[in-house]
């Protein structure tokens, strides 16, 4: 059973409570005109005309005449108050509470948690950029661990494979140029002369058709009518006599049904050269067939051997460049297949083949029918040229090079020297490209190439980067570069680029 | 009290740079420092639009994810509210636009903009500038560094423009 607090100890708590909270008590009138001040405004730190100032300030567009409670308000000069606002009739007060002590033990706490999740964050975001970036340097590394071990393996193949050959050049050259040989033994020098010059000369097809390719110089495939009789009989004028001296029996067969195929000539002598060559070095057979098999336009090259036949496990590798695919001590470039397949693709086939081990091997090209191109018809879209290009660089040496560029792309340029402008221009102008120095001072090319995107802009955007760390061209590219140029310019990376090669 | 003066209110989650903002806006500054904001911290500054100048009473209102019973009462009388996102953290933007949906129950529908800070490391931004451009459509974006200043001061003026006169 409770009773009621005796008047004398309510009026001596309240006086406890009071002088503990040390109120501040601003009343005012209609018109947020202040009636009067009392309690203690040294604790509020703020004169009561000031606090009035800012109060009037506080209650902008709010009820005067209802009950609220404002807690945790930053009063002019930084103290803290819980402001409650009480009507009165025709009046209101407003009583200030100090809340600095409440919120000096508040705000250490709030901000430890705060920062903890924002460096939680932070850190997220830097293990995800750092195992990226780890992934990338090691996919670098294992790139020219492979570059340097196909490097390592042209040389040491180019190495014997062109010695052997000149080697046995120079000896009979130098039989020759004593002379007193029979007739017998001179057309042996000669056939083996000529044997060697063969390799030779495939050996150096071969190198040049894949430097030629690596460059991207490679030219496209024709489509004219094919004699693969004429071809084979080439193929057999330079590998018979090779055949013969290694005794064996070497056909070459041609059977085509219908009009003749359309082709490439010359990449089909290449892949018959390049198979050939390869059953003559390798296969050690005792008979080798070539055929072209042409049935109303589509095209089968096949060399089949019956020699000692290829593993399961080497067959998987066999087109793969330089040797990786060959057994260990196996001559040759390593490039002939490899260029077969390469060839074949290129005309929209492909290259296989099919063995056992002491069953010999065929290898097949299939070529998909090649249509002769209508003179009539128009021709296939070039990519887009020209048009109004924005170029935002903030180095008007580099605007210069780039405007240059671009003019020999057939664009009109508006350059501009920050992003900024680069901005403005495109929200106001939507030019067709727009080329944006990554790094500019102030606001940067990526800012701009972001606001781009993010105002609508669909022209292409090409970031011309002077970081060439994948971490900076994935920054360009999630801004919303289409693509990313690295510095110093070059030419032609800088026209794939624009165009979008 | 001037009868141009408007209440608008800041909301957006912690650490997304309101305060920073605020000082940008009012004072011309910026700390590199984050002091978390406890409560609610009032400033004011007149700004000329169209209709005339107005003045502007900026209730820079602590981070919050959603609106608590004592943030409601904070945006009581808003005539207008600035959403602030952090870029580098793509959740800072739902939480904006969640707030804003909240404040509909208090204020009904009033003029909103909003700002995706933190411009000057648009490097580390994981929101997309498609997002930005998909939400450009249903309010006034603004990309803003507290830091540089960039835009700060053109998305208090397109909310100042909005406001009811």
């Amino acid at each position: 059973m409770s009773a009621a607090i005796p008047p004398l100890v309510a009026a001596y708590l309240r006086d406890i409570l009071v002088q503990a909270a040390s109120p501040m008590v601003l009343t005012f009138g209609p018109g947020f005109a202040l009636r009067g001040a009392a309690g203690d405004s040294t604790r509020i730190g703020v004169e009561p005309g000031a606090a009035a100032e800012a109060l009037r300030e506080l209650f902008t567009g709010m009820p005067l005449d209802e009950a609220t409670v404002l807690p945790f308000v930053e009063l002019p000069g930084g103290r803290h108050v819980h402001v409650h606002l009480l009507p009165d009739g025709a009046l209101f007060h407003l009583l200030l509470l100090d809340a600095s002590g409440e919120v000096a033990k508040a705000r250490p706490v709030q901000q430890r948690a705060h920062d903890a999740e924002i460096a939680g964050h932070e850190k997220s975001r830097a293990l995800r950029r750092l195992k990226q970036a780890r992934a990338e340097l090691e996919a670098q590394r294992r790139a020219l661990l492979e570059a340097n071990t196909l490097k390592d393996a042209l040389i040491a193949t180019l190495s014997h494979e062109f010695r052997s050959p000149l080697t046995a050049v120079f000896g009979h050259v130098h039989l020759l140029e004593k002379g007193g040989e029979s007739a017998e033994g001179r057309a042996l020098a000669l056939r083996s002369i000529r044997r060697a010059a063969t390799h030779l000369l495939a050996l150096s097809d071969n190198l040049l058709a894949w430097a030629r390719d690596a460059a991207g110089a490679g030219v496209p495939p024709e489509a004219v009518p094919i004699d693969a009789a004429r071809i084979l009989a080439e193929v057999r004028d330079l590998f018979g006599g090779a055949a013969e001296d290694l005794g064996i029996t070497f056909e070459a067969r041609a059977e085509v049904t219908g009009e003749p195929p359309l082709g490439d000539p010359l990449r089909l002598r290449q892949m018959l050269i390049n198979l050939v060559g390869n059953a003559l070095r390798h296969a050690a057979a005792r008979r080798i067939e070539a055929r072209i098999t042409a049935n109303h336009g589509a095209v089968e090259i096949s060399v089949g051997d019956d020699g000692k036949g290829i593993a399961a496990d080497a067959q998987a590798r066999i087109f793969e460049p330089f040797n990786l695919g060959a057994a260990r001590g196996v001559r040759g470039t390593g490039l002939g297949l490899a260029i077969v397949r390469r060839l074949a693709r290129e005309m929209g086939g492909e290259a296989s083949v099919e063995s056992a081990p002491g069953q010999g091997a065929t290898f097949r090209v299939v070529l998909p029918r090649q249509v002769a191109p209508d003179p009539a018809a128009p021709p296939p879209p070039r990519p887009q040229r020209g048009g109004r290009a924005l170029l935002a660089d903030d180095d008007p040496a580099q605007r210069t090079l780039l405007r240059m560029l671009l003019q020999e792309l057939g664009y009109a340029v508006y350059e501009v020297g920050n992003a900024n402008d680069a901005v403005a221009y495109a929200a106001a102008h939507a030019p067709d490209l727009a080329v944006i120095d990554a790094r500019m001072p102030g606001l940067s090319g990526n800012t701009a190439v972001y606001r781009l995107r993010s105002q609508g802009f669909t022209g292409r955007i090409v970031a011309v980067a002077g970081d060439p760390t994948p971490v900076a061209r994935e920054a360009a590219l999630a801004a919303g570069a289409d693509a990313v140029c690295p510095r110093p310019v070059d030419s032609i990376a800088f026209a794939d680029a624009v165009l979008g090669g | 009290m001037s009868e141009v003066a408007r209440k608008i209110c800041l909301l957006g989650d912690f650490g997304v740079g309101k305060t920073s903002l605020v000082a940008r806006f009012v004072r011309n500054t910026f700390s590199d420092k984050y002091l978390t904001t406890v409560g609610v911290k009032v400033d004011s500054r007149e700004v000329a639009t169209a209709a005339g100048p107005r003045k502007l009473v900026v209730w820079d209102i602590a981070g919050k994810n959603a609106l608590d019973s004592v943030s409601q009462a904070y945006i009581r009388g808003a005539s207008g509210l600035l959403l602030v996102a952090d870029g580098t953290r793509e959740a800072t933007l739902r939480s904006a636009l969640y707030l804003q949906v909240q404040a509909r129950t208090t204020l009904g529908e009033v003029p909103a903009v909003l700002l995706v800070n933190k411009l000057d490391r648009v490097d580390d931004w994981e929101v997309k500038p498609a997002t930005i451009a998909e939400l450009r459509k249903t309010l006034p974006v603004f990309e803003t560094s507290a830091r540089t200043g960039d835009h700060v001061e053109a998305a208090f003026a397109e909310l100042a423009g909005r406001l009811p006169a």
